[in-house]
């Protein structure tokens, strides 16, 4: 245990010393924010950062981008960030269980809707496409949450597809990658035909990259994003939490795919 | 003895640094929580595809490397040779994985036309196979070949005199003579092919079953459930300490 403790602490020093090397100085605040943010969330929170940025001037925050129940773990084993904006409720309940922050601190962010992608050359066009004989679909794992919300949006279609649409679609599932991201690179690279991904996740694409097929409200899945400050949090982090869950953070939240 | 001393202060942070977090990986789990684990379906499929592929994999390596591994013996001198087969080895995984989709994938070159044989290479187990066997084959095939360089020429020679054909040469002077190093390769390459991961994520995709390896199952479960993946890298790690004693017991030391 002892060894550990000091293994993190050299980690987390060397950490510090990367990041006072390379934050430029600034006349108000000369630290970035440290966030922990799920994968999906990695280009809105650079955003709303900036956006805050103009108002607070500093220096721009430093992101870690990463599996939601990835970041919690880390969190739990000591790293510092000052805010974790996960994917969903589960990872922000591991923290919650560890006692590092209390349910009370948790917030929810904004929503965002699952959605089909395929690629533009391939056959798929419409959900009913999915369960085509020889289509190659990707979705994500059921560890992670992309992959248990894809899960349930299948099976609510089966109210408009017929009973069989979530076992004929499994069928043609040929592989559950460990993130949402991994889907999207698969279905954008051609090699597989089409996968579910969350809206924010092909906001800024164009339909000649990828073509989207939405789901309809009815039967989609919103995935929720929650977050909380974190202990021992730079004094201003207030601040900022209260900018992105206020009206003018709500245009970025939406320019950049999600519901806010 | 004073720089004795020295020398093992200053060698100890380094390892400890490779032992602890192997040490402190087996102790993060409980003996029922790991029992669980090992009777779970998943932990078996990926133990059933890592080894299948594995196998086929260093099958590969062998009947394909070994002739290269021939051919470069005879000209040891080239480096060009020998640069372009290692160049596999060094290269970082995600790059393999890029680059057989750059050729195997639905888009990349010989794509299409395996398609209209009715030929599809990414997402399946010949997809894992074909990843491990390219990151692989370097390892067996350059202690193969410094291998068959090292087989005495006189010995060869002498065989010869003694009227040995091609066949009686190979099968019983130069193979047995250069046999622990073709071992000592063999489990180096299939220590490899068993750890693949960053190729076979990109070039094969990860369905349970089929081409989820245990790399690919531990990085998935990493998070949600700690006790099946630290089972599997048990596993993992068991295997690659029972290949390296191989490589031990077989290496020519040179004392």
């Amino acid at each position: 245990m002892h060894r550990r403790s000091l293994f993190m602490m050299s980690g987390s020093a060397l950490g510090l010393a990367l990041l006072t090397a390379c934050t430029p100085m600034s006349t108000a605040v000369t630290t970035g924010f440290n966030l922990a943010v799920a994968a999906s969330l990695k280009d809105v929170m650079q955003a709303l950062d900036a956006a805050f940025s103009q108002q607070n001037p500093r220096p721009a925050a430093v992101l870690q981008a990463a599996g939601s129940g990835a970041l919690a773990q880390q969190i739990i084993d000591g790293a510092r960030f000052d805010v974790f904006a996960s994917a969903d409720r589960i990872a922000m309940a591991k923290v919650v269980d560890a006692k590092i922050i209390t349910a009370a601190d948790v917030v929810t962010l904004a929503t965002a809707d699952m959605i089909v992608v395929a690629h533009p050359k391939s056959t798929v066009t419409q959900l009913a496409d999915l369960t085509k004989p020889g289509i190659k679909v990707v979705l994500a794992d059921s560890t992670v949450p992309a992959g248990r919300y894809a899960q349930t949006a299948l099976t609510n279609l089966t109210a408009v597809h017929g009973a069989d649409y979530v076992t004929q679609v499994n069928a043609n599932v040929v592989s559950r990658e460990a993130n949402v991201r991994a889907v999207l690179q698969k279905v954008q690279s051609g090699e597989a035909d089409a996968g579910v991904v969350y809206t924010a996740d092909i906001a800024k694409l164009s339909d000649k990259i990828i073509r989207s097929i939405p789901i309809p409200n009815e039967y989609g899945v919103k995935a929720e994003y929650v977050a909380a400050i974190l202990p021992r949090a730079q004094a201003d982090t207030q601040a900022f939490f209260a900018f992105i869950q206020g009206s003018s953070a709500i245009p970025i939240w939406r320019d950049c795919g999600f519901r806010a | 003895m004073k720089h004795r001393h020295l020398i093992d202060i200053v060698a100890l942070p380094m390892l400890l640094l490779l032992i602890v977090p192997l040490i402190g990986l087996s102790s993060r789990s409980s003996l029922t929580d790991l029992w669980q684990a090992v009777s779970s379906q998943e932990l078996q499929q990926a133990v059933w595809v890592t080894a299948n592929t594995s196998l086929m994999a260093i099958l590969c390596v062998i009947v394909g490397g070994t002739p290269l591994a021939v051919w470069l013996s005879r000209h040891p001198n080239s480096r060009w040779r020998t640069f372009l087969v290692d160049l596999p080895a060094v290269l970082p995984p995600a790059v393999a994985g890029l680059a057989l989709l750059a050729v195997f994938g639905r888009t990349g070159w010989l794509g299409p036309t395996l398609t209209t044989v009715g030929w599809q290479v990414p997402f399946t187990p010949l997809a894992v196979v074909l990843a491990q066997t390219f990151v692989a084959a370097p390892l067996y095939i350059r202690s193969a070949s410094a291998a068959l360089q090292g087989v005495d020429h006189d010995i060869i020679n002498a065989a010869m005199v003694d009227g040995a054909s091609r066949y009686e040469l190979w099968r019983f002077v130069i193979v047995p003579l250069a046999m622990p190093g073709l071992q000592a390769g063999v489990a180096m390459a299939l220590a490899r092919a068993l750890g693949e991961f960053g190729a076979t994520a990109l070039f094969a995709g990860s369905m349970p079953g089929q081409t989820r390896t245990l790399a690919l199952a531990i990085y998935i479960n990493a998070d949600y459930d700690n006790a099946t993946a630290i089972a599997m890298s048990l596993i993992l790690i068991v295997s690659a300490v029972v290949l390296l004693l191989i490589v031990k017991r077989v290496e020519p030391t040179h004392s």
